[in-house]
């Protein structure tokens, strides 16, 4: 899912200055499950904006809702008669949620109300950990399921830099495991290792961020 | 085919190789560097080092051609950290058209390492990947686009390894993709644990000949603990069993205890067939270096 972690009130407020009838919109899955922007922080951001802004004798009408995914235009349209009488938005899902109520509702700045961080899974109660980097060309089944695009921090994808530590951290930082480290124990509890002998190419960017905005296109789904 | 480098003659003939690396801050005096790297006109081939943390230095590239013109053969050096595939293979063909033909690459220490520069991390083509690049321009003569530039490029290619890094069962599998990629010399990092080197060695048998491994091992001649922590900041996956961090603490400076720990293991390396020479490193310690090398050609010159 996408982990992102939710901005602070005062720097949410900042952004807000001038506008006085807001609507805070939390979203229901990936921001959710990581507490960052589902309902309950969406109800907490409305909360602390209003007390604020009250503080400062500069009292603002803040309300807050939720939808199940701000990234579906089915989703996004619970909003439109929410929206009419406001002059400010506040979306609290990941940056394609954010620009997707930016888009639908065009004439309403919309304020992001969390930094989106990366694609992870959970490691344990709140700690998430990156997983995958959308890089648009999978190799995980040359690498026994562990990416080292992702989880290499220099994205060695053919051989470890040699400086992990003797209990298998990387240089960057001791708390992280050196992917090749894991990679190799992987194969080796898989009896795979002679698959790692193969040369792998250099990866082809193009198909990531690199190669500039990237679409989708899928002839046999559209209507 | 004729040598393309005085590094790559004296390999095919067997002889000793002898190296160093230099590498120089931004504000330091031209003369400078030529006066430090001419100590070193005897050597093989001398590595024109640059940062390998985030403490600027001044270019490989640039430093390669001074040595050039002190009569010294430079080894260049391309960190797959801050340049993409554009930049490398600019790099390499720019070094070539100008007479450098040893080029080695390595990952260089990540940027985040010892401080946050708020910099974009590059990290393009890995190591294995250069030095495939490489290969293609020499003996394809193209770019890896497939472009036919009817390129020259005699590229004597070399890529760094640590033998005893982790995950250290596996190093012998990886130093054998790195042959295979087209590695013409393997420089090491520094080796101190002589034990773990031998069970390294006794796993790269079973994959290939070590007559054919090109093997520069690297030898770090430290007088105290600090010059260890200094080692540690360019080479933080450098392994050093405890008994040799006792010497080094034990050491009496006037003795010149560190170049005799460093011929030491100079002298157990040399018996392995997959070693064809000495990289020789030291904390700004240039005489020790300078007769470290006298006494590694003494021994050399009577085994």
């Amino acid at each position: 899912m996408i982990i992102a972690s939710r901005k602070s009130i005062p720097d949410i407020k900042k952004m807000l200055d001038g506008y006085n009838k807001i609507l805070v919109v939390g979203c229901g899955t990936c921001v959710t499950v990581c507490y960052a922007g589902g309902d309950k922080e969406a109800a907490i951001v409305a909360s602390g904006l209003r007390i604020m802004r009250k503080l400062e004798d500069k009292p603002a009408e803040v309300e807050f809702t939720t939808i199940k995914r701000q990234c579906e235009w089915e989703f996004i349209e619970e909003l439109a008669g929410k929206v009419d009488n406001v002059d400010a938005i506040v979306s609290m899902a990941c940056g394609a949620g954010i620009q997707a109520l930016g888009e639908r509702f065009k004439s309403k700045p919309v304020f992001p109300g969390v930094d989106t961080e990366f694609i992870g899974i959970p490691q344990e109660q709140g700690h998430w950990v990156e997983k995958c980097a959308a890089c648009g060309d999978c190799i995980l089944d040359k690498t026994g399921d562990i990416c080292p695009v992702t989880l290499c921090s220099k994205s060695m994808i053919n051989a470890p830099c040699g400086n992990a530590s003797p209990d298998g951290k990387c240089e960057l930082d001791e708390n992280k495991d050196c992917a090749w480290v894991l990679i190799y124990e992987r194969m080796k509890v898989q009896m795979k290792l002679e698959k790692l002998k193969e040369i792998l190419n250099s990866k082809d960017w193009s198909k990531s961020k690199d190669g500039g905005v990237r679409e989708l296109v899928r002839e046999d789904m559209k209507l | 085919m004729n040598p393309v480098s005085n590094l790559a003659k004296t390999l095919t003939e067997g002889k000793l190789v002898l190296t160093t690396r230099l590498s120089f801050p931004p504000d330091v005096n031209v003369e400078d560097i030529r006066k430090k790297a001419r100590l070193f006109k005897d050597y093989t081939a001398v590595i024109a080092g640059e940062e390998n943390s985030t403490d600027l230095n001044i270019s490989s590239l640039a430093l390669a051609i001074i040595f050039k013109e002190e009569g010294i053969e430079p080894i260049l050096q391309i960190n797959s950290r801050d340049k993409n595939r554009i930049a490398i293979q600019k790099e390499i063909l720019t070094a070539i058209c100008l007479g450098v033909n040893n080029i080695f690459t390595l990952s260089g220490i990540h940027p985040y390492t010892d401080k946050n520069l708020g910099t974009k991390t590059v990290y393009d083509l890995e190591p294995i990947n250069m030095v495939a690049v490489m290969k293609k321009i020499r003996d394809e003569r193209k770019l890896p686009d497939g472009k036919d530039e009817n390129l020259n490029a005699d590229i004597f290619i070399g890529i760094e390894d640590n033998p005893l890094a982790e995950p250290i069962n596996a190093m012998p599998l990886f130093l054998d993709k790195k042959i295979r990629a087209g590695a013409d010399f393997i420089l090491t990092y520094p080796i101190f644990d002589i034990q773990k080197f031998k069970n390294y060695v006794d796993k790269i048998k079973i994959l290939c000949s070590l007559d054919e491994i090109n093997l520069i091992a690297t030898i770090y001649i430290a007088n105290s603990i600090e010059d260890i922590d200094n080692l540690k900041k360019s080479y933080p996956g450098v392994s050093i069993p405890q008994s040799i961090l006792d010497n080094i603490e034990n050491i009496d400076i006037s003795e010149n205890s560190g170049i005799e720990i460093a011929f030491g293991i100079s002298e157990s390396l040399k018996k392995f067939n997959c070693v064809k020479g000495f990289n020789l490193l030291s904390n700004n310690n240039f005489d020790s270096m300078i007769e470290l090398s006298k006494k590694i050609l003494d021994s050399n010159k009577y085994s």
